[in-house]
């Protein structure tokens, strides 16, 4: 439900809404959309962007969080760091673990390689599961590659390298083709005829879709076909550095496993990087409509080996993602929605954008109306716009949302927002990264013996992605990158493995004055997914922890004695079962007083799975604690309180899928001791000990 | 009441060539035997944060019933909560992308264009044009564009 200040906002659009019903907004001149767009959109936003001052690119703009990045230092400190014994020796690597990520390592298999695939969190979490819209490949009748080269030129204002564009539209039916006989499933005709939509910036309807599950089809698919093929997958382990020889070809990765912080040395012949984007680091304090793990880790790693980047100032923002509640704030609303009929409305009611303009124009006409004072306020202090959704039913009718909009109608339901009679709250976020690592036609980079697919390559799309580009992109360099790795990988014959590039980067910095930059690659973002929704407290304590120093990460195990400590603590503290778990995985409270635990927290964030308050016998016993909701997001599962009455059981520490092995074996192992010698004493007694109410009062414990 | 220690999560996966299988209700036993060890808690049901009627889909898959197993289960983001609290350690989401992957393979029908085109290319129907468009200029590609809009 909207709080009572954006109620009254609310109220105050509906009264105008009959009227603009019926006037058309009308679409820009030319010269008003550059003068709009130069100067409200971020992208030519010049405080924004700053000059790289060291590396390969020295001089080329990018911005400012990634620039900072990018001069940052190395998580590896080489004057301390031995190379030590390799722990895996493999033909390819491929860092990622998303679309890219996993059609290299299945074209790196099948052309004869041993393949390691590493991931920062699990096989198949990643943006690409995320993609809604659909997949470019002209494979009608009436369309051929030459229209979709000469669409995606044009989107990227004529900007892209050609020989990459070419690539591009040449393989995509050669993709559908293989997407379908891995078992994927397409929207299609009773005759087998493909279902294509149309886009913004199409010439032919290009578009294949699956519902709107696209990208989550083909990211199941390809991860099941990972697993299949007996690819060695590591999860949660984020590369903290690339490792190169004496020859100055790179020659693998450091991994770090987060869960157990041990770190694993990669000997790798060639090394694919797939690991996508940067919407994570909130540039210009946008929120994002990227997935968790998109912290731009590959332009990191790869600049510091000396490879060349592209475009990377040109950032995709998707004009309409919510703001309203906060948990949901940087979700996408897609484009469908204005494509109903639904309008963008301003504070005082006034339609101010065509909703038919590009999504840039709209982005800097959503920011402009902000900026001038006519934007709505939330509580957080962000701001955004209305897109008046209860138009779309006025235009077609009652039960028109329901039918087309489902699940973004349930997932607004379950927060007490209904969308047929309430608007939406909304402003740009970031979406997509165009640019990246320059790669050739076979994705190799221009350092020897790395690879780089998908997001985080750039050219491809020059400095504007098209619908549906994006998922023809993971996949075509995907495989060519996989394809070309484990060709290369069989006439590669590695030297000695050396830290001198990272000695060698050190220096730079150092020559350069750069000594205050942060350590990078970054590999977890801050915690939540917007900087206003976080103070600057938070952003502190949430950064991972080897920020502070440059040293290698921690490798003794934890104290049992600081074990109990800290869950007496967790447990006297008067906050619901599901708060107490984000407390003892990932270090997350909202009240920040929690230095003393940070031995013990883990790095993974709360599911919201529940079941700490399904297990929860309190709960249980009085039902009423959780009449509040039923929802299950880690925030509304907060409503449900337990505070001083916790019956101390544990279960909920135990159920918890993401709180660290330590603590719960400590639990179960110091259960067992207890009711040993329970028993035990019992027995000392010369008594019969009665197994029946030994059990009953076990359980009970 | 029965205390039991949880079978080793996450549950295995069956590996296998999507090329080589069959669809129907043996290839899913022979793959997944467990199925049968389903007790209908409706626990999955529950645990689903995308509200999938997973019981429905598994109660299916036992009776071999691939395509409303596939299109029951599609909204999955294979995020293991069914797996996780599962008694009998079943792995829901594994048999579901099993039964879409062999709907999308073997009971769909085949897209032609699709062959048609793919054929096309490879014969270097394209090859040509291709690689004039990339030499030529700017302005020649928008002239060209502007060619292609008042076609259609």
């Amino acid at each position: 439900m909207y709080p009572p200040e954006l109620k009254q906002s609310v109220v105050q659009i509906q009264v105008g809404r009959d009227k603009r019903l019926k006037e058309d907004c009308p679409s820009l001149a030319e010269g008003d959309k550059t003068d709009l767009l130069e100067k409200y959109h971020p992208n030519y936003v010049v405080q924004g962007l700053r000059k790289i001052r060291v590396g390969p690119n020295k001089g080329m703009r990018a911005p400012k969080e990634l620039a900072d990045l990018l001069e940052g230092h190395s998580r590896v400190d080489p004057e301390v760091m031995e190379i030590g014994a390799v722990d895996y020796d493999v033909d390819v690597l491929v860092l990622g673990g998303g679309g890219a990520g996993a059609a290299a390592a299945i074209l790196a298999q099948e052309n004869g390689a041993n393949v390691l695939l590493a991931t920062k969190l699990r096989l198949c979490d990643a943006n690409t599961l995320i993609a809604q819209g659909g997949i470019q490949a002209a494979d009608k009748p009436d369309d051929s590659p030459i229209i979709h080269y000469l669409d995606t030129m044009r989107g990227g204002n004529f900007s892209n390298v050609p020989d990459l564009v070419e690539a591009l539209v040449r393989d995509a039916p050669a993709m559908i083709q293989w997407l379908e006989s891995l078992g994927c499933t397409f929207d299609k005709e009773a005759d087998g005829t493909m279902c294509t939509d149309g886009a913004e910036g199409l010439s032919r309807k290009r578009l294949h879709t699956a519902g709107d599950y696209i990208g989550a089809e083909i990211m199941r698919t390809l991860g099941d076909e990972v697993l299949n093929r007996g690819i060695t997958v590591l999860e949660y382990s984020p590369a903290l550095e690339l490792i190169m020889d004496d020859k100055g070809q790179v020659a693998g990765a450091l991994l770090m496993n987060l869960e157990t912080n041990e770190v694993s040395l990669v000997r790798a012949k060639t090394t694919v990087l797939a690991t996508g984007g940067g919407g994570q680091l909130y540039y210009q304090g946008f929120p994002s409509t990227n997935h968790y793990g998109a912290t731009a880790d590959g332009l990191v790693l790869a600049y510091r080996v000396g490879a060349e980047l592209l475009f990377i100032d040109t950032i995709q923002y998707y004009p309409t993602s919510v703001v309203y509640p906060k948990d949901m704030v940087g979700q996408l609303v897609m484009e469908k929605v204005r494509g109903l009929g639904a309008k963008l409305v301003n504070a005082r009611g006034e339609q101010f954008i065509c909703s038919r303009e590009t999504e840039d124009v709209v982005t800097a006409a959503i920011i402009r109306e902000c900026q001038r004072g006519l934007g709505v306020k939330t509580e957080t202090e962000m701001q955004g716009v209305w897109l008046d959704t209860p138009m779309i039913e006025l235009l077609h009718g009652a039960g028109t949302i329901q039918q087309n909009l489902a699940a973004m109608y349930l997932q607004f339901k379950r927060v007490d927002i209904d969308i047929t009679k309430e608007p939406i709250l909304v402003y740009p976020a970031l979406h997509y990264q165009n640019g990246g690592i320059k790669i050739d036609a076979q994705g190799a980079t221009t350092v020897a013996n790395l690879y780089a697919a998908g997001e985080v390559s750039g050219g491809v799309h020059g400095r504007n992605k098209l619908k549906g580009n994006a998922l023809l992109d993971i996949l075509v360099y995907g495989r060519r990158a996989g394809k070309a790795a484990a060709q290369r990988a069989r006439e590669t014959q590695l030297g000695k493995l050396t830290w001198e590039h990272v000695k060698r980067w050190q220096g730079k910095l150092k020559k350069a004055r750069l000594q205050k930059r942060p350590v990078s690659p970054q590999l977890l973002p801050d915690y939540a997914r917007h900087s206003k929704v976080m103070t600057p407290d938070w952003q502190r304590r949430y950064r991972f922890e080897l920020r502070k120093e440059r040293v290698l990460p921690r490798l003794q195990p934890v104290d049992t004695k600081y074990i109990e400590v800290i869950l007496n603590n967790i447990l006297d503290a008067k906050v619901p079962p599901v708060a107490r778990m984000r407390l003892l995985s990932s270090g997350f409270s909202t009240d920040h007083k929690l230095d003393i635990m940070e031995d013990v927290t883990g790095s993974r964030t709360c599911l919201g799975c529940g079941n700490c308050n399904d297990i929860c016998p309190l709960i249980a016993r009085e039902p009423s604690r959780r009449e509040r909701t039923e929802e299950r997001t880690s925030m509304a599962l907060e409503t449900i309180l337990v505070g001083e009455d916790c019956d101390r059981c544990q279960a909920c520490v135990l159920v918890c899928p993401q709180v660290n092995v330590t603590i719960k074996q400590y639990i179960v192992n110091r259960r067992a001791v207890e009711t040993m010698s329970r028993l035990d004493s019992r027995i000392g007694d010369d008594q019969t000990p009665d197994l029946d109410l030994f059990v009953e009062e076990t359980i009970a414990l | 009441m029965v205390i039991e220690i949880k079978k080793k999560f996450p549950p295995e996966k069956a590996t296998y060539n999507v090329e080589n299988l069959t669809p129907s209700r043996e290839q899913l036993l022979v793959l997944y035997p467990d199925i049968t060890s389903c007790q209908g808690c409706n626990i999955c049901t529950k645990s689903c944060p995308q509200d999938i009627e997973v019981l429905r889909y598994m109660t299916a898959a036992l009776c071999g019933e691939i395509t409303e197993v596939a299109q029951r289960s599609f909204e999955c983001m294979m995020c293991r909560l069914c797996a996780a609290k599962c008694p009998a350690g079943l792995p829901p989401y594994y048999i579901a992308v099993l039964c879409r992957r062999l709907r999308g393979r073997y009971l769909l029908p085949r897209a032609q264009h699709l062959v048609a085109r793919v054929a096309e290319i490879e014969q270097g129907k394209f090859d040509a044009e291709l690689e004039d468009l990339k030499k030529i200029e700017e302005s020649e590609l928008r002239r060209c564009l502007r060619e292609l809009n008042t076609e259609a």
